[in-house]
């Protein structure tokens, strides 16, 4: 038991030695999935930007909300989203996506994961000049040096939460090939339930589905500050406290499962 | 000259070789739900790849393995390249390894072969700031020129392994593998990887080489191992 903790904790410890191992490859892959495209990964932030103008058009009408009000906080919300999104449907498929690189060269396991993660992070970081649009224009007299660097915590929090979640994923993923699809589905279901088109207060009391959902809690402690609204009290340790538990978890996944790995394959 | 490099003692590997069907939730579920009286096999096949396997080599060994298709060489070959654990013993590697095992293995069929060059250096551990010198040296030797800028999925397959083995040949290591003598491209560039080859193998203190080839053995080995079926025979 404890030798699993000792493993994965050595397999971080390798992937940290080597950073350029996958924040170099990270920004290699981005550059290769948008050759030959004139936009590159500005596409992404364009779609995203198109689909949060239609949903302006109508939702704020739906929920009679005040447009003022909806713009920033969907911008903030569905951003967001779509990085988590994203990096969780990818996690699934690294082993599947580097089983040439698992069989030729002797890497951590957490180097191929945080290069998918951090690829995302990277197409993310794109993105956000919408939010940066968005308050330019609707949000002002802020008190912008806490609100910078609650964003970079918030983001770094939810960052190391999305790894440790990948690489369980990763390793799931790799062994039943179904994560894949029940993963896609999950999210699906999880978009509807969490605050993102609506806001928590239309549900009045507080609800099982906030209070028990991590999406909730991220995007609460990265949007609510943006837009001078206040957090649950206790948003931070929920995360903090997440993250924690799924670093733990993602040790014992690697130390029990990464003999078997290359079989897996 | 007698510094123990190399330690394997009693090691075993078993391959786990799992069905299509296996790798499913279904057959999981369906097996619980029926009390696995639907489908009967078991989950996988075992394949015993290394039975009992204890070996201690020291630094100016040059080790040749043999035995038939099948009887293991490569699987331990992966294990000493550090890409396979064992299920059971124990094994100890001092000094760094360079296998060339599959080397055309892992490449991105959709970037250029300067692109490929350089992911790969940075993941075979060369520092960020030797890289540039590194992938001039190694397109150097490839001789690919203008193919360099070209994705790689354009490569004949003859490109494609001169392509890996100028790179993997370009790492220097204490410990080098080598599964089977490799026959790389053309007729010119193939005195020329010979020769590379038979260069790192003067600088490795370790050589550890998979082959059929009796020639290559007693040009190159002071020491033979047999595999048979998994078991080393002396």
């Amino acid at each position: 038991m404890l030798n699993f903790f000792k493993k994965g904790f050595l397999d971080y410890i390798q992937s940290f030695r080597y950073p350029s191992k996958w924040i170099y490859l990270a920004l290699m892959d981005v550059h290769m999935r948008y050759k030959r495209t004139i936009l590159g990964p500005w596409w992404i932030t364009i779609s995203i930007g198109i689909i949060i103008l239609v949903m302006s058009l109508v939702w704020p009408n739906i929920l009679s909300v005040d447009m003022n009000f909806f713009l920033p906080y969907f911008t903030i919300g569905y951003v967001y989203w779509h990085w988590i999104q994203t990096t969780l449907v990818e996690s699934c498929s690294v082993f599947i996506e580097f089983e040439g690189l698992i069989k030729q060269v002797k890497l951590p396991v957490t180097t191929l994961v945080l290069r998918v993660t951090t690829r995302n992070l990277i197409l993310f970081l794109h993105n956000t000049i919408l939010i940066v649009i968005v308050l330019y224009f609707y949000i002002d007299d802020a008190n912008y040096l806490f609100i910078f660097f609650n964003s970079i915590y918030s983001v770094f929090i939810v960052f190391v939460s999305l790894s440790a979640i990948g690489v369980m994923l990763a390793f799931l993923s790799a062994r039943y090939r179904d994560i894949i699809n029940i993963i896609g589905y999950l999210l699906q279901l999880i978009f509807f339930v969490t605050p993102i088109i609506w806001h928590a207060s239309i549900i009045n009391k507080i609800h099982f589905f906030l209070e028990f959902n991590i999406v909730f809690h991220w995007i609460e402690i990265f949007r609510q500050p943006l837009i001078k609204l206040d957090t649950f009290d206790y948003s931070y340790y929920v995360v903090e406290f997440f993250a924690l538990v799924m670093i733990i978890l993602s040790l014992f996944f690697i130390g029990r499962n990464k003999n078997k790995l290359p079989f897996w394959l | 000259m007698s510094k123990t490099l190399i330690k394997l003692s009693n090691v075993d590997l078993f391959y786990p070789i799992y069905s299509d069907v296996s790798k499913s939730f279904k057959k999981i579920i369906l097996d619980k739900v029926t009390g696995g009286n639907i489908i009967k096999s078991s989950d996988y096949f075992l394949v015993e790849a290394l039975k009992n396997i204890t070996l201690n080599l020291y630094s100016g060994d040059r080790v040749g393995i043999i035995g038939s298709n099948g009887s293991g060489k490569t699987t331990l070959l992966r294990l000493l390249a550090g890409l396979l654990e064992p299920t059971s013993g124990s094994i100890y590697i001092d000094g760094s390894v360079n296998s060339f095992i599959d080397i055309h293995y892992g490449m991105n069929l959709e970037a250029t072969g300067i692109e490929n060059i350089r992911m790969r250096l940075i993941l075979l551990g060369v520092k960020y700031r030797d890289i540039p010198e590194k992938v001039d040296l190694v397109s150097r030797f490839s001789e690919l020129g203008k193919y360099l800028f070209m994705p790689v999925k354009v490569y004949s397959s003859g490109m494609l392994m001169r392509l890996s083995f100028s790179i993997m040949s370009s790492i220097n290591s204490d410990i080098l593998l080598i599964d089977e003598w490799l026959t790389v491209g053309d007729e010119d560039f193939r005195i020329k990887a010979d020769n590379k080859m038979k260069d790192i193998i003067n600088t490795s203190s370790i050589i550890i080489m998979a082959t059929h080839e009796k020639k290559l053995i007693n040009e190159f080995c002071n020491k033979v191992i047999h595999l048979e079926h998994g078991s080393l025979i002396n």
